[in-house]
């Protein structure tokens, strides 16, 4: 049997079965108007779904501007306060370098009995006083 | 293309689109009903956008397919919860067989398509009961050209066997 012919066999089946479709074919009318409720249902679900969304985005945000209003009041007096205490300190240097002087914790080890003596010239005279 | 024109659209290939709805849902009629008015569902919504860069029928032959996948993969997810009474493909060739005989011939094609993977029955349906050309049913498939020629001379060639072991079973039988 040629291709040929044997395709053309194949084609009869195809038309008797697309005969036997069309046969119980649902009435296009029925199809249709079932499909527009549908798309009526399905536009109405989805506005209130985007109302949803919509509600829910707005509690998120709402939520997140509450949270960082609270932190805003617990971190910023608290980053304020480190803030002055430096100010405070930088100041109280710029007056006195003394203070910002580093000494060492053995300076004391330094002062011997009678130092003060070495350290200062006695006068003449002073003594008569 | 306006509303109306959609519609007058639909109503044309009312018929062809059913065909090819159930063959995409395993024959089974409720089902491709379902299909059919879920495709038009989202043509008339806007959901599925005709662009024009086909024929009216490829771009809807396309819809109708990707809606009869997705009701296909559902039906499986909710097949895996629920206990499985009967295949449905079997039903629905059970349901044919009550079908007068002179429709005998098309219904051994229709289980001899049931046979066959799903690409090659999808090509073989587009091809010789649509009469479209290779490279449109390629396009309704989202597959190259060259892939629907296989699928075509695969399942040209499978379902041909298929059916000749039927007509070789037939008399033993007695169907």
């Amino acid at each position: 049997m040629s291709d040929q012919h044997r395709d053309s066999e194949l084609r009869g089946r195809f038309d008797e079965l697309r005969r036997l479709d069309a046969s119980r074919a649902p009435s296009f009318a029925d199809v249709m108007e079932r499909a527009q409720a549908g798309a009526t249902r399905d536009a109405g679900s989805t506005a209130r779904y985007a109302s949803r969304v919509t509600l829910r985005r707005f509690g998120w945000t709402a939520g997140l501007a509450v949270a960082a209003a609270i932190a805003a009041v617990i971190v910023i007096p608290r980053a304020s306060s480190n803030e002055d205490a430096f100010e405070q300190a930088v100041q109280s240097f710029q007056s006195d370098p003394a203070l910002g002087a580093w000494r060492s914790p053995t300076d004391g080890l330094l002062n011997l009995p009678g130092s003060r003596l070495l350290s200062t010239v006695p006068s003449l005279g002073a003594g008569q006083q | 293309m306006s509303p109306k024109e959609l519609e007058a659209w639909l109503e044309r290939l009312h018929e062809e689109s059913f065909g090819w709805a159930l063959n995409c849902s395993g024959g089974e009629a409720a089902r491709a009903e379902d299909v059919l008015q879920t495709a038009y569902m989202r043509v008339i919504s806007g959901r599925a956008v005709y662009g024009q860069r086909s024929s009216f029928r490829t771009w809807l032959f396309g819809v109708i397919r990707r809606v009869a996948l997705e009701e296909n993969r559902r039906m499986r997810t909710e097949r895996k919860r629920t206990v499985v009474l009967e295949d449905a493909s079997m039903q629905a060739i059970a349901d044919d067989r009550a079908r007068p005989d002179e429709f005998e011939s098309a219904l051994a094609l229709r289980t001899a398509l049931a046979q066959l993977p799903d690409r090659q029955s999808e090509v073989l349906h587009l091809v010789f009961y649509q009469d479209m050309s290779i490279s449109d049913a390629a396009e309704v498939m989202e597959i190259s050209v060259g892939s629907a020629r296989t699928h075509y001379e695969r399942g040209k060639a499978r379902l041909r066997v298929v059916l000749e072991e039927r007509r070789n079973e037939r008399p033993a039988s007695g169907f």
